[in-house]
């Protein structure tokens, strides 16, 4: 796979252009003589671990911004989310104990289950409503809209 | 020189599922990246043999650490990050091994030497970064904006992406390159 023309890899000093270090970095330059190159090269071989390093900060940050997009695509504050695991946690686990509890009283006198079952059922509840709590981000960070075109108004050739 | 744990591997090839040896095929493509990234931050040569060494830990922590990896993640930015861990665990033993010779000026360099990561992390991770941030992509050329989002958010090879603007790939990679420039000093700019 030779990406770049051949024209366009070279300087006139003999290293290779900056469009040649950016898709080496990109792991898009291919094969051929411009990778011999970069064997044998200080100079070209720092270039491209400096444009391997901006790439990085680049990724992580658009990642960032697409998380965030995607939370907020699905009406959660995205930040409070992730600033408050502690409070969200206690409050799924109150909302557990009230069912817990409207659950007992709803059916007090009536046919009740097998013994001991309430307390079983609580814990269900609780570490139910912890798990959800925890993997929430998780379970909701997959279906992200398209950065590009719904967050940002940008369209995109199809 | 060799790196503490380097070559601690005891399994040879033969001992690879289809599945490891898949994954470090992938990962072998990135060895150039690697050592470009290694030789960037710890000033090496291209023949210094500890470059060879540092590569050689980094594929090895990659390895070793491939079932942690999220499935379905991309592989480069992983393999980046340990890379730029490796750099700097290297960075802080070099600077510790020098302090023992001359006590002040290298205690200075170890605290110096940049957590590998946290920066952009840190930018990025708070809303007023991300504004910026936001602020930062709606100023660049759209040729460029389109070239970067559809590499890093869409995932296009050069190739694709030149198809789908419909510019030769020498352009693509112009886009992208200046793109990316301007967009980090654009953020660091307004921070």
């Amino acid at each position: 796979m030779t990406v770049i023309q051949a024209g366009a890899l070279w300087r006139d000093d003999g290293h290779l252009t900056l469009d040649a270090v950016t898709a080496a970095a990109d792991g898009q330059l291919g094969d051929g003589e411009a990778q011999v190159h970069l064997h044998g090269c200080d100079h070209c071989l720092r270039a491209v671990g400096e444009a391997a390093l901006l790439t990085s900060d680049v990724a992580d940050m658009l990642a960032s911004l697409r998380q965030e997009e995607t939370l907020r695509a699905l009406g959660a504050p995205a930040t409070r989310r992730r600033l408050s695991p502690v409070a969200a946690i206690a409050m799924s686990t109150a909302m557990a104990v009230l069912a817990f509890v409207t659950g007992r009283l709803s059916v007090s006198g009536g046919d009740d289950g097998p013994q001991g079952s309430g307390s079983n059922d609580l814990g269900l509840m609780v570490s139910s409503a912890t798990h959800l709590q925890l993997r929430a981000p998780e379970l909701a960070a997959p279906a992200w809209p398209s950065l590009s075109r719904d967050c940002l108004n940008l369209e995109l050739p199809q | 020189m060799g790196y503490p744990g380097a070559g601690d591997r005891a399994e040879g090839p033969a001992d690879l599922t289809t599945a490891e040896r898949a994954w470090g095929e992938r990962a072998a493509e990135l060895v150039l990246v690697v050592r470009a990234v290694l030789a960037t931050q710890l000033r090496l040569g291209v023949r210094d043999p500890a470059l060879d060494d540092l590569t050689q830990e980094v594929v090895r922590r990659a390895l070793d650490g491939q079932q942690r990896a999220r499935p379905g993640a991309p592989l480069r930015p992983w393999v980046l990050g340990i890379a730029r861990h490796v750099a700097a665990d290297e960075g802080r033993r070099r600077a510790r091994l020098a302090s023992l010779d001359e006590a002040g000026p290298a205690r200075a360099k170890l605290e110096g030497f940049p957590d590998p990561g946290a920066d952009p992390e840190e930018l990025a991770g708070r809303a007023e970064g991300l504004e910026r941030l936001r602020t930062s992509l709606a100023q660049l050329p759209e040729s460029w904006r389109r070239a970067l989002l559809l590499f890093h958010i869409e995932d296009l090879s050069y190739q694709e992406i030149a198809r789908q603007l419909r510019v030769p790939l020498g352009t693509v990679a112009t886009w992208i390159a200046r793109g990316r420039a301007q967009l980090v000093a654009l953020v660091r700019k307004d921070g």
